[in-house]
């Protein structure tokens, strides 16, 4: 095994020779403690219930956490080489042609600063702002110094979106795609795109290591995978955290001054993002185990289908997804204008998305799968029972960032109709509107 | 108790009614919901065939009329599962190749309770399938006897070939002409006993035939087999 692919990772004994173990000098640490009533995963930091994870004829115990990426015991042993650096630079880095604009460029320059002075930091974008485009300066500028960088992120489309981009902006670099579906084989490279999952099994390895949408699901509330970024990263290196809508515990401590903050709340065509409206409809959830039409959503529709622009119809929960679909087929009658539902495990999911973007559907029904990471032009939308506890504040804010992403059509409609108003609902209300404060100054400079 | 579904993660409903308070029966553990175990085919309220346990219209299917071609005596296979479904298929994915031993938990106690009323332990003597050597070293569990744990087994089979490959890496062709995979104590007498083959998925029936003949040669007097999965 070429000693190269182990820089940086966490291997147990039978991944790693073991000349090589006595010739690096490497100590081993047992992959599996037992602690009380626990058995603790050296490797993801879970705790597991000893009497679930025992193994028969006293062979010890193994983590139920993270047994996609192979079993381990607690007869393994885990070893991690040392991270070196080695890397070739290329004379040309960045290949990418595109300009920043003004907001975007101070707040990669702010990035550039941080970076140097290993000072973990955020950037609270609005949705759209273009904040891939804005890491490339700082990326350029430390790849040049040979720090080893990674990009990670919660989802696997998101993967899969970066990766391109990024190769097409530093296309003498090779970038590492690493992600549970990726069919391409690890192999040691400065930049790395994965999921955060993968970075389980990498230790002291990145000089700089962003984090992607770091309120998305599964990441936020997830201690492994936030124990897991914060041992893949260089006792001497910077975490970088992109977010659109930063939960609770982040914002805490932005408060406590152990995390940086940089604004970017404008999007790229420097329009203020859409304010939504909200809806009382007393009897929705009446009206819906009916499939009743009541006359707000007839006279969206209608207006929407007049306009002749696409929109997507939220819903909470797989069960809502047919009575909402009824009822909107009902309004529209028509064989011109063509909808479908879409859910996280519908097949055809990417080939309806990309339907409604070419204009063969004017509309989907969906569940909060297509909440981010979505593109669509001149789209309106509206959340049905925005009240339901299956949208967290971030997740609306989120779904409220899909409208207005062009720069002939920055507006559009976002319409919350629900039963009542909850905590979730009002605080993205006000996130939105506190972004488009702090854009107005900016714009007011 | 188990509070989440091992296949979807969502909460388990255990309905705790008054009606089940004066049923006075005891409260079940459950690990898989009931959206998620609607989604297995059981193999109890259809018709199956006698010889292999498996969803057939008729009572002989073409593979057992096969082996009874070749003049071996039908083991009469009872089976609880489907194996091709996508839910049966992913459980033990995760229980045999992940080797996640907890999961034998979710269909451990509807086994042995099928075990027992079919085949009462004072008749029967159970003999689960053994895996091999290079196996166990690997999974560190035998995943049968993992299924049966609470049952008195008899160990009367061990897998014979050090090379021995892994069955589920084989094409039909090659698993059909394997040769004798087990070896059994030489001196083992079974004069006038009845014995119960236990595996965990039925395929071909190679697996249990070579058994079966092992037992024939120790002399058995009757001979059938139980398996989780057809």
């Amino acid at each position: 095994m070429e000693i190269a692919n182990l820089y940086g990772r966490l291997v147990t004994q039978n991944q790693i020779d073991s000349s090589l173990i006595i010739q690096l000098n490497l100590a081993g640490e047992r992959a599996v403690l037992e602690k009380g009533r626990y058995a603790i995963c050296q490797r993801c930091h879970y705790q597991n219930l000893k009497y679930q994870v025992k193994l028969p004829h006293h062979q010890g115990y193994y983590c139920q956490n993270c047994i996609q990426l192979g079993r381990l015991t607690s007869k393994d042993f885990l070893y991690a080489v040392p991270e070196p650096n080695k890397f070739k630079v290329p004379e040309k880095i960045l290949t990418w042609q595109g300009k920043l604009s003004q907001f975007q460029k101070r707040c990669a320059q702010e990035l550039c600063t941080k970076v140097s002075q290993k000072q973990n930091h955020l950037i609270w974008a609005v949705t759209g702002a273009g904040k891939t485009e804005m890491l490339f300066p700082m990326l350029a500028e430390n790849l040049a110094k040979k720090k080893r960088i990674a990009l990670a992120t919660p989802r696997i489309d998101v993967c899969n979106e970066l990766y391109p981009r990024l190769q097409a902006a530093f296309e003498n670099i090779s970038i590492a795609l690493l992600h549970g579906q990726s069919s391409m084989k690890y192999f040691y490279a400065q930049l790395t795109i994965c999921t955060t999952h993968q970075l389980l099994k990498f230790k002291d390895a990145f000089d700089i290591l962003i984090v992607d949408e770091i309120d998305s699901f599964p990441f936020a509330g997830n201690r492994s995978l936030n124990f897991a970024t914060k041992r893949a990263c260089k006792t001497s290196g910077v975490m970088i955290c992109l977010t659109a809508t930063p939960d609770q515990s982040t914002q805490k401590s932005i408060r406590q001054h152990e995390l940086t903050v940089g604004y970017l709340p404008l999007r790229f065509h420097q329009h203020p993002l859409p304010e939504i409206k909200f809806r009382i409809e007393r009897h929705l959830s009446e009206l819906l185990e009916k499939q009743q039409i009541f006359p707000f959503i007839k006279k969206t529709v209608q207006k929407w289908v007049k306009q002749q622009t696409p929109f997507l119809i939220f819903v909470p929960r797989l069960s809502l997804l047919k009575p909402v679909f009824e009822i909107v087929k009902q309004i529209v009658d028509n064989k011109k204008v063509q909808g479908e539902t879409v859910y996280a495990a519908d097949e055809h999911r990417i080939a309806k998305v990309q339907a409604l973007r070419d204009g063969k559907l004017r509309y989907l029904v969906t569940t909060t799968i297509l909440e981010r990471g979505v593109t669509f032009k001149n789209l309106d939308l509206m959340v049905i029972k925005a009240e339901d506890r299956n949208f967290s504040c971030s997740s609306l804010v989120q779904i409220a960032g899909r409208v207005g992403r062009n720069a002939q059509r920055p507006t559009g409609d976002v319409y919350f109709v629900m039963q009542h108003y909850t905590k979730n609902v009002k605080q993205a209300a006000q996130q939105i509107r506190h972004l488009n404060q702090k854009a107005q100054h900016l714009l007011d400079e | 108790m188990n509070e989440t579904c091992i296949f979807c993660q969502r909460q388990i409903n255990y309905q705790i009614n008054l009606g089940w308070l004066f049923s006075f029966s005891p409260l079940v553990e459950k690990w898989i919901c009931q959206e998620c175990y609607s989604l297995l085919s059981p193999l109890s309220k259809t018709q199956t065939c006698s010889g292999c346990g498996r969803k057939s219209a008729v009572r002989l299917c073409q593979d057992c009329q096969k082996w009874k071609a070749k003049r071996k005596k039908l083991l009469y296979n009872k089976a609880l599962y489907v194996y091709q479904n996508d839910l049966m298929k992913s459980y033990f994915e995760r229980y045999k190749f992940l080797g996640d031993y907890y999961l034998r938990k979710v269909f451990q106690r509807e086994f042995e309770h099928f075990i027992y009323r079919n085949f009462p332990a004072k008749e029967w003597q159970y003999v689960p399938i053994p895996v091999s050597k290079q196996t166990f070293a690997v999974r560190k569990f035998n995943q049968v006897t993992g299924l049966v744990e609470h049952l008195p087994l008899k160990q009367y089979l061990s897998v014979k070939s050090e090379t021995k490959e892994i069955q589920s890496h084989k094409n039909r062709f090659e698993r059909l002409n394997t040769t004798q995979l087990f070896s059994c104590d030489a001196k083992l007498n079974l004069q006038l006993s009845k014995i119960l083959l236990i595996d965990d998925i039925y395929t071909t029936g190679t697996t249990l035939y070579h058994a079966q003949k092992l037992m024939q040669q120790a002399g058995a007097q009757e001979i059938r087999s139980v398996t989780l999965a057809r």
